[in-house]
């Protein structure tokens, strides 16, 4: 593969599969490193490079989330609860960083997958549904239950000035 | 129709959500970006076939090429002895039994004659001797030729025949004697 295009994915695109990573695991970072290097290593480059990066992330971060639980008897979203998924935000009328990984980490794995996948990976409801094996539809219809829950938990109130309730 | 418009409702209100929340940045990764970018070139540079492929296939031939060269140091030069012996060779069989088949076009048959044929064709030939002493030579059978030649000879011998001449009635008369000349009483 381009070293440049490499370049260009590690910076683009390594926060977000660390995050996407960090819901299986507790240590994202190798996960992600592994999975550029597998990247790097390919004679021919995929066609869609982030999906096929979010495929590997997700496959390495399972089967090490399987290891985990059978070494410490540990529940994979534990890692999720641990650390900070996003840095605070200087924009004061922004959302609050703290509220928004509190609300995210409590959210059913496969609403928190697709949102974190759309959301800050940029991967099409298709895309996603490839990657878990559904319809693009019912990633849709999960990733708008989970936005909706998200805004709950975080007390956002929406453009009409009511709260949805879910 | 209005599920579907609520879900667009729902999407709709909730994109100005989703735009906020996407601008959240995630923490950003405790990985070395160029650290990565090398460990990644270094695993792109390194051959498919394990690093030991190539060693230990080196070192087979090593250990061959040793057990080969001990054998050939180690082992005397071969001693030619003359041997004696009586070898007896089988008669080679006859060319026809060994020779292998070989289908040949046979050759065509020549009817035998019948006994009974030969027999007739014996007094055939008895009497044709008889007829010639008797009658002379022109008892014989004429030769077999083209045109109407041989008809005309047939018709002369049927002629004879017919006429029942003795035989010599046409000889030449060579023998005979004859009138001297008058050169060869001048001559006498």
């Amino acid at each position: 593969m381009d070293p440049d295009h490499l370049g260009y994915l590690i910076d683009r695109y390594l926060p977000a599969l660390v995050l996407y990573a960090r819901q299986w695991c507790r240590a994202p970072e190798d996960v992600v490193q592994e999975a550029f290097i597998k990247l790097a290593k390919q004679t021919e480059s995929p066609v869609y490079p982030v999906a096929w990066l979010y495929r590997a992330v997700r496959n390495r971060a399972i089967s090490e989330s399987r290891s985990e639980r059978r070494r410490q008897n540990h529940e994979g979203r534990v890692a999720a609860n641990a650390a900070l998924c996003f840095t605070p935000s200087e924009d004061q009328a922004g959302l609050d960083a703290q509220a928004a990984s509190d609300a995210l980490s409590v959210l059913p794995l496969e609403q928190r997958e697709i949102i974190v996948a759309h959301l800050w990976g940029g991967l099409t409801f298709e895309q996603i549904a490839d990657l878990t094996g559904g319809s693009a539809a019912t990633c849709w219809r999960r990733y708008t239950a989970g936005l909706a829950t998200l805004r709950h938990k975080m007390g956002v109130q929406c453009p009409t000035g009511k709260m949805i309730k879910t | 129709m209005s599920d579907r418009q609520d879900d667009q409702n729902v999407a709709s209100d909730l994109t100005p959500f989703a735009e906020a929340l996407k601008k959240l940045a995630p923490q950003p990764a405790h990985l070395s970006r160029d650290a990565l970018l090398f460990e990644a070139g270094k695993a792109a540079g390194t051959p498919r076939l394990g690093g030991w492929a190539w060693p230990s296939t080196a070192a087979a031939f090593a250990g061959l090429s040793f057990v080969l060269g001990a054998f050939l140091l180690s082992s005397d030069p071969p001693i030619v002895q003359p041997v004696d012996r009586v070898v007896y060779v089988p008669q080679p069989a006859a060319p026809h039994a060994t020779a292998p088949h070989i289908d040949q076009p046979e050759p065509p048959k020549v009817e035998k004659p019948s006994p009974s044929m030969e027999r007739s064709e014996t007094a055939k030939a008895l009497q044709m001797r008889r007829d010639v002493y008797r009658w002379g030579i022109d008892m014989l059978p004429e030769p077999k030729t083209e045109g109407g030649r041989s008809s005309q000879d047939m018709e002369a011998s049927r002629l004879r025949h017919w006429l029942d001449l003795p035989a010599g009635t046409y000889a030449l008369p060579g023998t005979l004697p004859k009138k001297p000349t008058k050169n060869e009483e001048d001559d006498e």
